[in-house]
């Protein structure tokens, strides 16, 4: 099997691959198949990953300005790969055109070694609160824990209440925590610095110290930024857990960054979210570090309206559909689980076509079978925190929690 | 692929590992076969994400691939050994734990894996020779210590389980260990209520557990439940065969100092081996135990 028929046949078994999508479309380009090549990019970018986003626009970027070049007859940094381009270290005259701009789109992702940038050429779609729907409550928490205190500092200082401290956003799978982390940004008006394990973790030696503080050193220098700490037990694993001990002094860097944060002058907002945050570190979780532990619930009746209507925007619909009734059957369906359902129902649509050679819009019916056919995925996640709960003896840090279970599950 | 980026996968397939998340590292280890389908090292991690998901035909072949590559030979076939080990295949599992020790006797991992082969087949003579061997060779690895300890524990030999048990206790890597250990200890003490105790603590560390919580949740229905005398246990087919299962996949750890792979595996072994054995042993002092 050459690698493009791999790399398909791994895209076929597992639609959301977007590593397998991206390096089909690098593969396809080389064969100068633009058009697969850029369907395979936008597959690749279906997911709302944002260093998936960032690694297409530099990877293409990087391309077409070498295209260019090419007519230019310019200079060498067209030779550059994606792979250097993401590495680049010790670019002492960055020149001023496409290459520089290639290179800033990396700097938090890219590990580079070389600190400061300016993210001022990219910046990300801004989404706010209008663009989550429902979850009144949450969106109300967020107010009062996190928007009013970062724009209002003076009234806490005047009270005496200490405003620092970071956010940590937990809940099932697929319901959202990254997209409110991102919409609460937009609503500050703040920079959006989304950070993975994968963008800091580095095998040599200190290495991952530094970039981590080069992290916090970008986000202060492009203020007010919302430093964004996606999967945040992978990064705070718990000591009690863990089978060794070479994370420690990574822990150690990420404490002391955010005890030296004042969020009322530092304008810098850390929010950190999980799946599972039995898994972060109790030292996390002490005051001046992710102390504001909210809840993201699965999405309510309006929210599941709005996801339905956000996702299919694009398909060919028959006249028939009802979103409130698709959201009343859809009760503990994360986000992606309603992605899922309408893949499915988009599946199964094209192969009655192509089985029965007539076209058609899909249906209500077409949806509703679907949502049979599936199981949401918030389930297994409740259940588990409500044993958690149970065998904790104290609703503590889940109260939130708790309450939602009681109110809803009972 | 570039070595930069390739010890960067690497770095981030061993930091999952550490944490026991062997199915997030899978698209990693997947994308890197695609640029060395042959590269041993990774044949071997695959091996390791097999073994997690208890599929151990495929993980032994990915590792016999990753040996014909070139593998080192002495680990290889520990792995192979203890795949055939949970498959029940016995004198298989023998001859591969031979082939490891032929070429290095001096693994206390492999000494002690083959030990606890030998208690599963009757050869409890032997058992004893090769554990203490194990030990002999690296007193300080928690891994030889807990297939010491537990074959203590299947020998119902209550000194020898306490010394033991002190001793995983110091060794132990972190407190899920601890935990494992000693609310055995008490399982077996009969002492539900302690034992309860303990378990729960280690629940709260990981509330995914299906087996811890099974335990907790018939301890709390038969509340008090005395346990079953070891007459009764005897009966139904004798100490070692009421704990087979129950730590087979524990060892590897001492693998750590040597390369970083290891982590790997310890983490894999040590964490699955402890829940094992948590289902037999529900099972045998529960579920018959009524019948
Ligand atoms: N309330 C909502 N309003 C609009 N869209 C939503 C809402 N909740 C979830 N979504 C949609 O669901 C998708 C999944 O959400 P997101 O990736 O933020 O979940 P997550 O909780 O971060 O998941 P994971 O735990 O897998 O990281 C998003 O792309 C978003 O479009
Ligand atoms: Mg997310």
């Amino acid at each position: 099997m050459d690698r493009i028929e791999l790399l398909q046949s791994m895209v076929e078994k597992d639609k959301s691959n977007i590593q397998a999508w991206y390096m089909l479309g690098e593969e396809l380009l080389q064969q100068e198949n633009l058009r697969e090549a850029l369907y395979a990019f936008s597959m690749a970018l279906a997911e709302n990953d944002y260093t998936m986003e960032q690694n297409v626009i530099a990877y293409l970027s990087k391309v077409f300005s070498s295209l260019e070049g090419q007519s230019r007859n310019t200079d060498e940094e067209n030779a550059y790969n994606l792979a250097s381009v993401r590495h680049v270290e010790d670019d002492d005259q960055p020149n001023p055109d496409e290459v520089e701009k290639t290179v800033e789109l990396t700097v938090i992702h890219g590990k580079k070694t070389d600190n400061i940038s300016s993210l001022k050429q990219y910046q990300p779609k801004t989404v706010t609160f209008q663009d989550v729907g429902g979850l009144d409550s949450l969106k109300k928490t967020i107010n009062m824990k996190i928007i009013k205190p970062f724009m209002d500092p003076g009234l806490f200082t005047k009270f005496r209440k200490k405003t620092g401290g970071g956010i940590l956003l937990f809940g099932p799978p697929g319901c959202g925590k990254t997209f409110i982390a991102k919409a609460t940004a937009g609503e500050i008006g703040a920079n959006f610095f989304p950070v993975h394990i994968s963008d800091i973790l580095d095998p040599f030696f200190g290495q991952s110290e530094r970039n981590l503080h080069d992290v916090f050193k970008t986000a202060r220098a492009n203020r007010p930024s919302v430093l964004f700490f996606d999967e945040v037990d992978t990064l705070g694993y718990s000591r009690s857990k863990a089978n060794s001990d070479i994370m420690r002094p990574l822990i150690d860097s990420m404490l002391t960054e955010m005890e030296s944060i004042d969020t009322g002058t530092d304008n810098l907002l850390i929010i950190g979210a999980t799946n599972m945050p039995w898994d972060v570190d109790s030292a996390f979780k002490r005051p001046g570090r992710f102390d504001k532990l909210v809840f993201v619930p699965p999405p309510d009746m309006e929210a599941r309206q709005t996801i339905f209507q956000l996702k299919l925007k694009e398909k060919p619909l028959s006249s028939d559909i009802s979103l409130e009734i698709l959201a009343t059957k859809t009760e503990y369906y994360s986000g992606a689980d309603i992605e899922n359902v309408i893949e499915l129902a988009t599946e199964n649509v094209l192969t009655e076509i192509m089985e029965t050679n007539q076209e058609r819009l899909i249906g209500m019916e077409d949806l509703l079978y679907a949502i049979e056919e599936t199981i949401p995925s918030t389930l297994e996640w409740l259940q588990t925190i409500k044993n958690y709960i149970k065998y904790s003896n104290q609703t503590g840090l889940y109260k939130e929690v708790a309450k939602y279970i009681n109110k809803v599950l009972l | 692929m570039c070595e930069e980026q390739y010890a960067n996968d690497r770095k981030m397939i061993e930091h999952y590992f550490s944490m026991d998340r062997y199915e997030d590292a899978r698209p990693i280890i997947e994308n890197l076969l695609l640029s060395d389908p042959q590269d041993p090292e990774t044949l071997y991690l695959m091996g390791v994400v097999y073994l997690s998901r208890e599929q151990y035909t495929e993980a032994r072949e990915l590792v016999q691939e990753a040996l014909r590559n070139g593998y080192n030979p002495e680990y290889a076939f520990f792995f192979i050994g203890l795949t055939y080990q949970e498959q029940k295949m016995y004198a298989e599992a023998e001859d591969a734990y031979l082939r490891s020790l032929e070429i290095n006797p001096n693994q206390a991992n492999v000494n002690a894996a083959y030990g606890y082969l030998m208690l599963l087949t009757g050869h409890d003579e032997k058992a004893i020779k090769l554990l203490d061997e194990a030990i002999r060779i690296d007193p300080d690895d928690s891994a030889v210590n807990d297939y010491v300890y537990r074959f203590y524990l299947a020998k119902n030999d209550g000194s020898n389980q306490a010394q033991y048990l002190q001793r995983t206790m110091e060794i132990a890597r972190n407190e899920q260990e601890k935990l494992i250990n000693i609310a055995v200890y008490h399982l077996v003490k009969e002492d539900t209520k302690t034992a309860e105790e303990y378990l729960r603590q280690l629940y709260l560390l990981d509330p995914t557990n299906k087996h811890v919580l099974e335990v907790l949740e018939e301890i709390n229905r038969t509340n008090h439940m005395l346990f079953l005398p070891n007459r009764l246990i005897d009966k139904i087919g004798g100490p070692a065969v009421f704990y087979i299962g129950f730590i087979i996949l524990v060892l590897v750890l001492t693998w750590a100092d040597i390369n970083s792979i290891a982590i790997v595996i310890l983490a894999l072994y040590l964490i699955t081996a402890g829940y094992t054995w948590l289902a037999p042993l529900l099972y045998r002092l529960f579920v018959k135990g009524k019948i």
